[in-house]
């Protein structure tokens, strides 16, 4: 943990460069950051207030509550499958702490989420007005994010040995989407299949991103609980499995 | 002392059929031969070894002798099978090309992503600044990406960086043979100073500089050290080696 610290400015260099190189040579640049979430805005607004009228109050405003936190868990997971791997030469080269390859690509699409919000809190601020609850924005962010490294860790870790993951993960992802309470609220599930829902981790994450978006309200402490142990739960999987892999890493790229 | 390596043995896995898919491994496993033909191939052999501070040590041997994976876990990449390494000190990481270099970044923002990647904080790595561009001689390219340098170029600012590491012990793994004859006796004429005060442990086949440079030399093939003292005699025993294999 005390090396991590010390390598904190790598870490801030390897996102950086991410964030760089991910739109060299555009003409806009960073400004793509921006105008990508801006154009999901107005694209799921339009569709759903004058196209698909769904018989539900700013339902924009929930589906968009749940997409972008949902779109920051795959993009990070789906680049952790091969983050070792395609750093290979950096691994083979250089003796730093490994760890800092996974946290620095969850970290880049943490970064990706928040300039999501930069543009849609305001919309969002237009539309509802902003409440106070949102103040526990940062502290879900966290939380999810630790959620989010912990699987990273899990996932960067075994693909280096078994590569069928990388393409597994991406399958288990797009059947996620539909078992996980973002296009529809979760009061639109039968009650008996309620069970299933909370086994997905997921879930106790939309529902707290919609409570505090949509509806302006803190989640409960029960949700809070559950989320706490699925935080725990996977970083202490994923940074012993981590810890256990890397050794061989500079062997196995 | 500032290493010592005792009983080191490192040995890879040559893998014939190495299934990284799962598929492959199931159908192996189907076909009753699960356990994939593996061999030890045994890289280095119960090697042991005492660097003293300030000393220059060459290590020479021919191609696959096991010099390169040495270094690297003596730079702590590589983990041993057998034996251990006692480093007393702060390691430099192996010094070879473009370790971590971004073709599309500038040279400075190289500068910057690759010496924190040898673990160094933004102040330490502005108050090196200057003194790496002025010793890569690349002032006039320093905004330019990578991507425009030649093999050359990229070298020298390669070992610029590695230098303002400050660690107690060098790892040089055969590099100076990319620069030209300038930047290479400038590199020499720097490996004297650090000499003084530094540790070096280096790689070459070029046995005049081996010569030139080294305080002891050790001779390594197939693994093991089949001989070790001063330049003279060890490099005497590699041409040997060399005309025996012949």
């Amino acid at each position: 943990m005390k090396e991590l610290l010390n390598y904190r400015y790598l870490l801030f260099n390897l996102v950086y460069k991410e964030v760089k190189l991910k739109y060299r040579g555009s003409l806009l640049g960073f400004l793509w950051s921006l105008l990508n979430p801006l154009s999901m805005i107005i694209v799921y607004t339009v569709a759903f207030k004058y196209i698909i009228r769904i018989k539900m109050e700013n339902y924009a405003i929930f589906l968009l509550a749940g997409v972008l936190p949902w779109s920051f868990v795959v993009n990070s997971l789906n680049m952790a499958t091969s983050c070792i791997i395609d750093n290979g030469n950096l691994i083979k080269k250089v003796f730093f702490p490994r760890e800092i390859i996974p946290i620095s690509t969850v970290a880049f699409n943490l970064v990706q989420l928040i300039l999501a919000y930069i543009v849609f809190l305001p919309i969002l601020a237009y539309w509802k007005g902003l409440n106070l609850s949102l103040a526990f924005l940062p502290v879900l962010l966290f939380l999810h994010f630790l959620f989010a490294l912990g699987l990273s860790l899990l996932l960067s870790a075994v693909t280096v040995y078994f590569r069928d993951i990388k393409h597994l993960v991406e399958v288990l992802l797009m059947l996620a989407f539909w078992v996980t309470p973002i296009i529809y609220p979760l009061s639109m599930v039968p009650e008996r299949f309620h069970i299933f829902m909370w086994l997905n981790p997921m879930t106790v994450f939309a529902l707290a991103y919609q409570k505090l978006i949509y509806s302006g309200q803190l989640p409960g402490l029960p949700s809070l609980i559950i989320m706490l142990s699925w935080v725990i739960g996977a970083y202490a999987i994923g940074s012993k499995t981590f810890a256990w892999c890397k050794p061989k890493f500079a062997e196995e790229v | 002392m500032v290493a010592r390596i005792e009983g080191l043995s490192k040995y890879f896995f040559i893998r014939h059929n190495r299934s990284y898919f799962l598929k492959e491994r199931a159908i192996a496993l189907l076909k009753g031969n699960f356990r994939e033909k593996k061999e030890r191939f045994w890289a280095l052999r119960n090697v042991n070894l005492e660097v003293k501070r300030g000393e220059f040590l060459g290590l020479i041997g021919p191609n696959g002798s096991g010099k390169s994976t040495l270094l690297k876990l003596m730079a702590g990449i590589l983990s041993p099978s057998k034996g251990k390494i006692i480093i007393k000190g702060r390691v430099a990481p192996i010094i070879e090309l473009g370790v971590g270099f971004e073709p599309d970044l500038t040279g400075t923002e190289n500068i910057y992503l690759s010496a924190s990647l040898y673990g160094l904080t933004k102040k330490e790595i502005q108050m090196n600044y200057d003194e790496i561009v002025r010793f890569s001689g690349l002032e006039d390219f320093i905004d330019v990406p990578i991507k425009n340098y030649s093999t050359g170029m990229q070298m020298r600012l390669a070992f610029s960086i590695s230098l303002s590491i400050d660690p107690d012990i060098f790892l040089i793994d055969e590099i100076l043979a990319v620069g030209d004859e300038k930047f290479q006796a400038k590199c020499f004429e720097k490996m004297e100073e650090i000499k003084k005060k530094k540790t070096i442990v280096f790689v070459s086949h070029d046995m005049h500089a081996v010569k030139m440079m080294c305080d002891r030399v050790c001779l390594l093939v197939r693994g093991e050290i089949l001989d070790e003292g001063s330049p003279e005699k060890v490099i005497d025993s590699y041409h040997k080696v060399m005309a025996a294999e012949e």
